[in-house]
């Protein structure tokens, strides 16, 4: 919607004769062309060009004015940006210029040799003479033109106006436009320009001041306020209250009528999908889907623990066989017999045979046959196996000395085994006893419990998330014109660390030299940096292994927890981050006191820092700079006709302030009358045409022979007369 | 690329239909017809947006005929824009009689009413300011949003009012 453009290529430039003037608006915002005595202009588009190079042929191109985004992406525009001839409402750049009057005579059809109609061009107030005769230049070199014509396009609004009646002959027209606002006198149907006044505020400061306030009310969207969308939103919902301090009470006290006047805009949003707790059939469906698998996994087991039990049967069978063989045989057959089973004497296999039937109780679930059995065993078993240790060290030789070291180890081991199965015992059983208090804790008063586990879930949650995003340079999230900010804020400490070390390693060697890693004890630099990184994932895992522990417990016992995903918790950086899912609010963009704000800086540039004057008080500004005789008579004819005309002046309310503003300023009971030009955007141009279209357009003209001869200073005193419209 | 995967195609189908495989034979015909299709289509394609773009005729053409010098030949590439001068130059080498109305003459005057205070992040009245980054606040909620804000957000907001202190 922002940009209104007509660019179609005009076919009856033929049937203008030579004399017919053509008349350009130059404005900062557009560009106007047409002829004269028309009322519309042929050809308007924005006054920027942009010279990206064509993808396919890599040639630079130029393209003016505002541009289909889907006919872009032919081009690779990623180093060329539009660009302005203005800088401020001065045309400066003559290249860009150029190229703009390029396309412009083009759609208006031109065609021959030369451009052969006078031309009438606007200017800014008090042009700087070199931009005007660059301007001069231009088109008399390039286009050939034969006469040219410099008015100032408030001017020619006024003219208009008068003579459609909206205003007199002595008056103040007040032209916000789009880069500055002018005030201008008009006495006796002329500008006087000793009585104007300029500020340097517009509708480009506006629109820049509410993409700025957006963005940073709303860093994580800022990627939606571009320059184009805010002039949008600028276009659409700005207004300019009647008194500020009022409004912005309303607002403050959250009136009805404050909601009345905000505006909400809903940037697309698709919830995300699995957060609602699943229904009751899908809860049953999942708990009979785990229900199998447990069966399965159980009948599994189940299976196993049998198999291992015949196994184990078969064997204990086979041994107790062998059992009974030996007490058939001799004794001294026994080592011969037994050599062929691997057993060694009958001791050990009394042993095997105890060992396996321990085992087979334990896998068919009975309760141990006592551990006092089992230590009477393992004292037994240490009489046999260590029979070496309790004999003192000398009297054995060195072979037996030998064998009573491996005893002695081997004895060791096994106490240390022992020893640590106790502590795991212990350990349980203080496990035990302390879920016995909780579950005691909780049946007494359930609903505490559970916050206070909630609670710490929670903080637990938030530290792990913390560490998490410092450690992966979490400082995103939009802000991304932190050009002050160097590297070292983002990277965490372990990074900062390494990036040290390195630069440092780097720089300490001969001056010009790069003789690192001639030396061996460089190498340890990778070492030193690799512990710190390592240190730093050592940390989270004890806050992490409470989260998990916390988790389980919350889900045993809540039926409503869910857990928190870890991903979307950051939502706004201004606010410290909380863990909370993303909604729809968070995608509604408020615009509430920005509608009125903005406009705002119209009346009061100080607002944004400009040190002058706002729209009302410019008019005060400018009558008392008049130089004039009669005092009060001009004033007061001055203000009872004021002229606003400008692409600003469309805000809606600027009427009313501006009324009560010059009331402020004007002695009492004196006559104000405020009127909002016809069109106030197109009235310059139409003022223009219906200027160059009076007869005596040309001598107001000046041709090339009086710009080269008459040099610069008459050009600087040059001004066109504008009373004869 | 699809010219290539075309030949190479065509080779595996003359190989494939040398000795007895029909079968594959007809598949990789198949294929050879669908990605020449699709080859025909890309460029029908490409064909179709370079016609859109020159119906579009949103670019400048480089030669014109009412020019008396074309601008590729009056600014040949390479040379940069730099050489025009911006308007405080402009302004600085303009020497124009002080009596008469200038560019710099007519520009406004400052303000002779009392700044208005307004809260830098809200935009409502603001009497209060913080000691240490010198933002307007409303209220004591205000406040709090403020302190939290970081160091680029206190920049900006400060910008805005021009009153941002930058370290050059």
């Amino acid at each position: 919607m922002s940009f209104v453009s007509r660019i179609r290529r005009q076919t009856d430039y033929n049937t203008y004769p030579p004399s017919i003037p053509i008349v350009i608006d130059n404005g900062a915002s557009y560009f106007r062309i047409g002829w004269a005595g028309e009322t519309e202009p042929r050809v308007v588009f924005r006054n920027i060009v942009q010279r990206p190079r064509h993808k396919a042929t890599g040639e630079t191109v130029t393209v003016v004015g505002d541009l289909d985004p889907g006919l872009m992406k032919y081009f690779d525009c990623t180093r060329s940006g539009p660009r302005s001839p203005f800088d401020s409402n001065v045309v400066y750049q003559f290249e860009i210029m150029e190229y703009i009057l390029d396309f412009a005579f083009d759609r208006l059809g031109a065609n021959g040799s030369r451009i052969d109609h006078p031309i009438l061009i606007t200017e800014c107030a008090c042009n700087p003479v070199q931009s005007r005769s660059k301007m001069a230049e231009l088109l008399f070199e390039t286009y050939g033109v034969p006469a040219v014509a410099f008015g100032v396009d408030a001017a020619f609004s006024y003219k208009y106006n008068q003579l459609h009646g909206i205003c007199k002959e002595d008056g103040i027209v007040l032209c916000p436009g789009f880069t500055t606002t002018h005030a201008i006198p008009f006495v006796d149907g002329e500008p006087v320009y000793k009585g104007s006044c300029r500020t340097n505020i517009g509708g480009y400061h506006v629109t820049d001041y509410l993409k700025q306030l957006l963005s940073l009310k709303y860093p994580f969207h800022s990627s939606r306020f571009t320059w184009e969308k805010a002039e949008d939103l600028k276009l659409e919902h700005c207004y300019i209250a009647p008194d500020y301090a009022s409004e912005v009470r309303l607002f403050q006290e959250g009136t009805k009528e404050a909601e009345e006047k905000t505006r909400y805009w809903q940037l697309p949003w698709i919830p995300p999908p699995t957060e609602v707790p699943p229904s009751e059939e899908e809860i049953a469906r999942k708990a009979a889907i785990r229900e199998k698998q447990g069966q399965r996994l159980r009948e599994m087991a189940e299976a196993k623990k049998l198999s291992k039990i015949n196994e184990m049967e078969s064997e204990l069978s086979s041994l107790r066989f062998l059992v009974k063989q030996l007490d058939q045989v001799d004794e001294d057959d026994i080592p011969t017999f037994l050599s062929d089973t691997g057993y060694a004497s009958r001791q050990e296999l009394e042993s095997t045979i105890l060992k396996v039937t321990q085992s087979l109780r334990k896998a068919r679930g009975e309760p141990m046959n006592e551990p006092s059995e089992g230590e009477e065993n393992t004292d037994s078993l240490n009489n046999e196996k260590y029979p070496l240790m309790n004999i003192p060290d000398d009297m054995l030789t060195p072979e037996q000395l030998k064998d009573k070291k491996r005893q002695m180890f081997l004895k060791s081991t096994t106490e240390g085994r022992l020893r640590a199965r106790q502590k795991r015992n212990e350990e349980e059983l203080e496990k035990e006893r302390r879920n016995q208090l909780e579950e005691e804790r909780r049946r007494e008063n359930p609903e505490f419990y559970l916050e206070e586990m909630r609670a710490q879930y929670k903080e637990v949650l938030e530290r792990v998330e913390q560490k998490k995003r410092l450690k992966t340079n979490g400082s995103s999230n939009g802000n991304n014109k932190s050009g002050g900010v160097g590297r070292g804020e983002r990277l965490s400490a372990a990074q900062r660390e390494r990036m040290r070390l390195l630069t440092t390693a780097a720089f300490d060697r001969g001056k010009g030299e790069d003789t690192f890693g001639a030396k061996d004890e460089d190498w340890q630099l990778y070492k030193l940096m690799s512990k710190d990184n390592d240190d730093d994932d050592e940390q989270p895992d004890s806050d992490e292994a409470e989260l998990a522990r916390l988790t389980s417990r919350l889900q045993e016992i809540d039926p409503t927890f869910v857990q928190k995903v870890e991903g979307e918790s950051l939502t706004s950086g201004e606010v410290p981050p909380r863990v909370r899912q993303l909604t729809e609010e968070d995608y509604k963009i408020v615009i509430g006191i920005e509608r009125f704000r903005c406009p705002e800086i119209l009346f009061h540039p100080n607002l944004v820092g400009i040190e002058q004057v706002g729209l009302d008080e410019m008019a005060g500004a400018s009558i008392r700079r008049l130089p004039h005789e009669e005092t009060e008579l001009i004033e007061e004819r001055l203000t009872s006709s004021i002229l606003m005309t400008g692409g600003c002046s469309l805000l809606p309310g600027m009427k009313e302030r501006l009324e009560c503003g010059i009331r402020m300023i004007r002695p009492c009971g004196s006559p104000i009358v405020v009127v909002r030009a016809m069109d106030p955007v197109l009235d310059a141009w139409r003022g223009a045409s219906a200027f160059a279209a009076k007869l005596n357009f040309l001598s107001n003209a000046f041709t090339k022979m009086d710009y080269e001869e008459k040099g610069e200073d008459w050009l600087r005193k040059y001004q066109i007369r504008y009373n004869n419209l | 690329m699809y010219v290539i995967a075309d030949l190479g195609l065509l080779q595996l189908l003359i190989r494939c239909t040398g000795p007895d495989r029909t079968g594959s034979g007809l598949l990789v015909l198949l294929l050879y017809v669908l990605i020449s299709r699709e080859n025909r289509e890309v460029t029908r394609d490409r064909n179709r947006r370079e016609r859109e773009l020159m119906e579009a005729d949103i670019v400048v053409s480089s030669r014109l005929s009412f020019k008396k010098m074309q601008s590729s030949e009056k600014y040949p590439k390479g040379q940069s824009t730099r050489r025009w001068k911006h308007l405080k130059q402009i302004l600085q080498a303009d020497n124009c009689p002080p009596d008469l109305p200038n560019y710099v003459n007519i520009e406004s005057p400052p303000s002779t009413q009392p700044c208005k205070r307004i809260c830098d992040v809200t935009g409502f009245e603001a009497p209060y300011a913080d000691p240490r980054t010198n933002l307007r606040y409303a209220n004591a909620h205000v406040f709090k949003t403020l302190r939290s804000l970081s160091p680029d957000q206190v920049h900006q907001y400060l910008s805005i009012r021009n009153a941002a202190v930058v370290l050059k």
